[in-house]
């Protein structure tokens, strides 16, 4: 490859090839759908014929000969329809698909591995540009009615229902650390910046014309002193000074607006550049979207249905961390519509719908979020079909199972594997995948919802942080230092009057809208020392969790901002109540705290004062010698949870409870346990992780744990013994007698004698 | 001092020895005389001192003591930032995070880690921040004093001795004059493992 290594302005020349095939591949997807509608579109036919010749002049200049042949039969193709010599019909479509696609592929790879990958393909290559040559003689003859085997292996779609490592995986390992920033974006940043460098040296020359009231003053000086003269002051001298005091007051007041002026102008600026930065993080969500009408048609074509694919809100803007993280489980949801949602063309017409089935994917801003909706107007969920089949997995109770509400047996849906077989998916019409979508989801610090009407079709709504970089935060400052709270997790900001707050057993609480509310000093809950302040009114932060609401006093309340969030140093790990660290306005950092966290801590802190309290009253002389033991429960579910720690604490055992695997992380460290107890699948941090984490610390690692879990396939059941668990029980096979007799084989007996 | 020339290069092959001539003549003509024999005094006289002092390291105060570190390992120096404190994790030696220049940085008390008093009475306008780096781990820390990039002769480090600051001592692989005093060369290694102990 002679001028593969060559720079072009310092830029690869393999780098540059990849962008020109990135963005005309993307544009040859979206014309050829188009085409198939517009056949004789004259305008698109040559935009597309030109994309096709650019890019076969890019693979020439890269050396990749293979790809310079498939682009320019792929041009002569489009050349004869432009011509009129062919009309593109869907094999013919299909075709140029294929094509497009190995193009893709192509720069998926770096430079050799492009390459090896055309090297390998040599056969393939060679039935592809046969086929495209084909179509471009005689379009009917050669069609074929289903695609080679040999071209097959070239198209990117996967099978349907199964997950394509071609589509799910990230796009681009150089995604990472390279950003595509428009021209016109960057432009404007470079203008900013280099008003902001004429800026600061303009307030150099201000702060030098200050000089002139020195001297002025100076000379004001000397007046006054001059006037103190024998005689009184003369009517002259009173005059020069008041000139002067005069001049000088002008002289200032000009500064002053100077200053003033110069300093709107900075703030207006550094707050343009700011923004100018933050947008070159965001992306439209029609950057995501490209591929998906393809995606839907191409699956359509192989299952014998008729979909079309509408997308909504292309523009809204979205962190491009964010939107390449949500390729997949769109990709997934819109699957999920077309193979499970949308009936076979004949049914549809018989239930009086049109044959073509409409899929509608949707992105919007709401309340600070993004809200990615997928609809269709398939056959949708069977919900006695779905009953009857979470009975017969053993998930619920027969009895139970009649109560759950069609919401709640939605959520059945987001298990894994929940519905694998056939005639399951023929009954609740969905369920592949969806746990994919809801594992992806959690991870972004999503949610997954599911709504349906039976013959009418199914939506899934999945919500995500707008972008993962900034929030909106309110300031407060605790133990004289700054801290903020991401304001969505607040509940108020209040200022409770010191006479209004009550002691009671050594807990303080206030009245809030007709409840107590535990009062905890913030400092406390940080482990920071608390100085107390004397004062009129304390400055209070009202959290919610858990159904309860939470009160922490702060030292001062500074106000509301926006804050980039990053990472605290991860040779820090995980600390306790803080979730990451900014820079406030004054250039200082500030603590993001981690909400979750502190609820735990402050109900800790609560819980302890009373169990302190209860010590005092009556201390028990036995328990001083006994010990007894101390399981902590894991788990986000309520229920669960709470089953567990009854039948626990009924057999004699201490129990702790966290609400998710971080959550329990923290409480492993904080606290010595002879059991761990955990579920699966939960937000922030998912039980295998959390096994993992015990099992590698060497303080933990010989900590038993043990893990209750939904997921009952022996693969799952595997993941979590390789990370370390000492057993795995499955919630379908949960006996309330055998299970606490597994606990007790883990750790023996609830009590021992103290050592 | 003539500079000594490199010897010629070895017969290459001529592009094009008609259009050559003239040049090549040029550059084969004999060496005038004295010529080699200036240039072999001039390679075997002994070096100046300031040539020999090769290693560079930035030295700085922290209440009596001066210490040097490797100017490698140095990033850049501040006028000292506000700590914010991390819950949990602060502790004698890990003070907190400062940010610098909008860089967020891990800041630690090198005085509690090498045992060094503090200097109370060090005007604070003299006290800075120097952020340091090894293996791409960054550190901050406070001065009472950071006076220059010092160079020294290699060859001239002396032994650490224990009368230097006695927790220091662990830190410390040798001992540079410094004006009429000495400093204590920190070794980089030990220094980063024992900032990186403040947070286990």
């Amino acid at each position: 490859m002679s001028a593969s290594g060559d720079d072009f302005g310092g830029v690869p020349l393999f780098d540059l090839f990849k962008l020109e095939v990135e963005a005309h591949t993307k544009a040859l997807d979206e014309g050829l759908l188009a085409l198939e509608e517009a056949p004789q579109d004259a305008a698109r036919l040559d935009a597309l014929m030109r994309a096709a010749h650019s890019m076969k002049g890019a693979a020439r200049l890269v050396g990749l000969d293979a790809a310079v042949g498939v682009a320019h039969v792929m041009e002569d193709v489009l050349v004869a329809a432009q011509k009129g010599r062919r009309v593109l019909g869907a094999a013919s479509v299909d075709a140029l698909l294929a094509g497009n696609d190995l193009l893709k592929e192509i720069v998926k790879r770096d430079e050799a591995g492009a390459a090896a990958y055309l090297a390998a393909r040599a056969a393939e290559l060679e039935a592809l540009v046969e086929r495209l040559r084909a179509v471009e003689r005689d379009e009917g003859a050669t069609a074929p009615a289903a695609p080679a085997p040999a071209v097959a292996a070239v198209v990117v779609a996967p099978a349907p229902g199964v997950p394509s490592a071609a589509t799910s995986a990230p796009r681009d390992d150089g995604d990472a650390a390279a950003v595509r920033v428009s021209a016109t974006g960057l432009g404007r940043m470079l203008a900013y910046a280099g008003e902001s460098l004429v800026e600061a040296r303009r307030l150099g020359a201000t702060a030098s014309a200050l000089d002139d009231v020195r001297s002025l003053a100076g000379r004001l000086l000397a007046a006054a002193e001059g006037l103190g003269g024998s005689g009184g002051p003369s009517a002259e001298g009173v005059r020069t000074l008041r000139d002067l005091a005069a001049q000088t007051r002008r002289r200032v007041a000009s500064h002053l607006e100077a200053l003033d002026a110069a300093a709107r102008r900075s703030e207006d600026l550094a707050e343009r550049l700011y923004r100018e930065v933050l947008k070159s993080r965001m992306r439209p969500f029609g950057d995501v979207v490209g591929g998906f009408p393809r995606l839907v048609r191409d699956l359509a074509r192989d299952l014998g249905k008729r979909a079309q694919l509408e997308v909504r809100g292309k523009d809204v803007l979205v962190d491009r961390d964010l939107l390449d993280a949500l390729d997949a489980p769109v990709n997934q949801l819109l699957r999920n519509a077309v193979d499970h949602g949308l009936e076979p063309p004949e049914r549809r017409a018989a239930a009086g719908k049109d044959p073509e089935g409409r899929v509608m994917l949707k992105a919007r801003h709401r309340a600070g979020m993004l809200e990615i909706e997928v609809v269709d107007d398939g056959r949708g969920v069977d919900y006695e079909g779905l009953r009857r089949r979470v009975v017969e997995r053993g998930l619920v109770k027969d009895a139970m199972a009649g109560e759950l509400s069609r919401a709640e047996l939605l959520e059945f849906l987001f298990l894994p594997a929940f519905s694998t077989k056939q005639e399951v998916t023929e009954v609740s019409g969905r369920g592949v995948g969806l746990d994919v979508v809801h594992t992806l989801a959690s991870a972004l610090g999503g949610t997954v919802r599911a709504t349906s009407e039976a013959g009418k079709g199914f939506r899934v709504v999945l919500t995500a942080p707008i972008t993962r970089s900034v929030i909106r935060a309110a300031l407060v400052e605790i133990g004289g230092e700054p801290h903020a709270f991401p304001l969505a997790r607040i509940e108020r900001l209040v200022r409770v009057p010191t006479a209004e707050i009550h002691a009671v057993e050594g807990r303080e609480s206030f009245a809030w809208e007709g409840a107590a509310v535990g009062l905890v000093p913030a400092a406390r809950a940080l482990g920071l020392d608390v100085e107390v302040l004397a004062r009129d009114a304390v400055p209070v932060v009202l959290l919610a969790g858990g159904g309860h609401l939470y009160g922490l006093a702060v030292d001062r309340f500074l106000g509301e901002q926006d804050l980039v969030v990053r990472a605290l140093d991860p040779r820090l790990g995980k600390v306790e109540n803080v979730a990451a660290v900014s820079v406030d306005e004054s250039g200082a950092p500030v603590l993001i705290l981690d909400v979750d966290d502190l609820l735990r801590s402050v109900d800790q802190l609560l819980h302890d004062g009373r169990l302190r309290s209860v010590r005092v009253t009556a201390p028990a002389v036995e328990a001083s010698r006994r010990r007894r033991k101390r399981v902590l429960v894991v788990d986000d579910s309520i229920t669960v949870r709470e089953v567990e720690r009854g039948l626990l604490a009924a057999r004699g055992f201490l129990v702790d409870v966290a609400v998710d695997g971080a959550d329990g992380w923290n409480a492993v460290r904080a606290n010595t346990y002879d059991l761990v107890i955990t579920d699966v699948d939960m937000p922030r941090m998912n039980g295998i992780e959390l096994v993992r984490h015990i099992k590698q610390d060497t303080r933990l690692r010989e900590l038993p744990v043990m893990i209750v879990s939904y997921k009952d396939r022996d693969a799952d059941r595997l993941a979590g013994l390789e990370a370390g668990a000492d057993a795995y029980v499955t919630k379908s096979s949960f006996h309330e007698d055998a299970w606490i007799g597994r606990v007790v084989e883990l750790v023996g007996e609830p009590e021992e004698d103290a050592p | 001092m003539p500079t000594p020339v490199p010897p010629p290069v070895p017969e290459a092959p001529r592009p094009d020895p008609k259009g050559g001539d003239a040049t090549h003549r040029l550059l084969d003509r004999p060496a005038p005389p004295g010529y080699l024999e200036a240039c072999a005094r001039a390679l075997a006289a002994p070096l100046a001192d300031e040539a020999r002092a090769r290693a560079s390291a930035l030295a700085f105060r922290l209440g009596d003591e001066r210490f040097l570190l490797a100017s490698a390992c140095v990033r850049e120096v501040h006028v000292p930032p506000r700590v914010h404190r991390v819950p949990g994790r602060t502790n004698e030696v890990f003070r907190g995070v400062v940010c610098l220049r909008g860089e967020i940085h891990l800041c630690a008390d090198l005085h509690a880690l090498l045992g060094c008093a503090r200097d109370a009475a060090a005007p604070a306008s003299r006290r800075r921040t120097v952020v340091v780096e090894r293996d791409g781990e960054r550190w901050a820390f406070d001065a009472d004093e950071v006076f220059d990039v010092h160079r020294y002769d290699e060859a001239a480090v002396a032994a650490p001795q224990v009368t230097v600051a006695n927790a220091a001592v662990r830190f410390t692989d040798g001992l540079v004059a410094l004006g009429e005093r000495h400093a204590a060369r920190l070794d980089p290694r030990r220094l980063f493992e024992g900032l990186a102990r403040s947070l286990a």
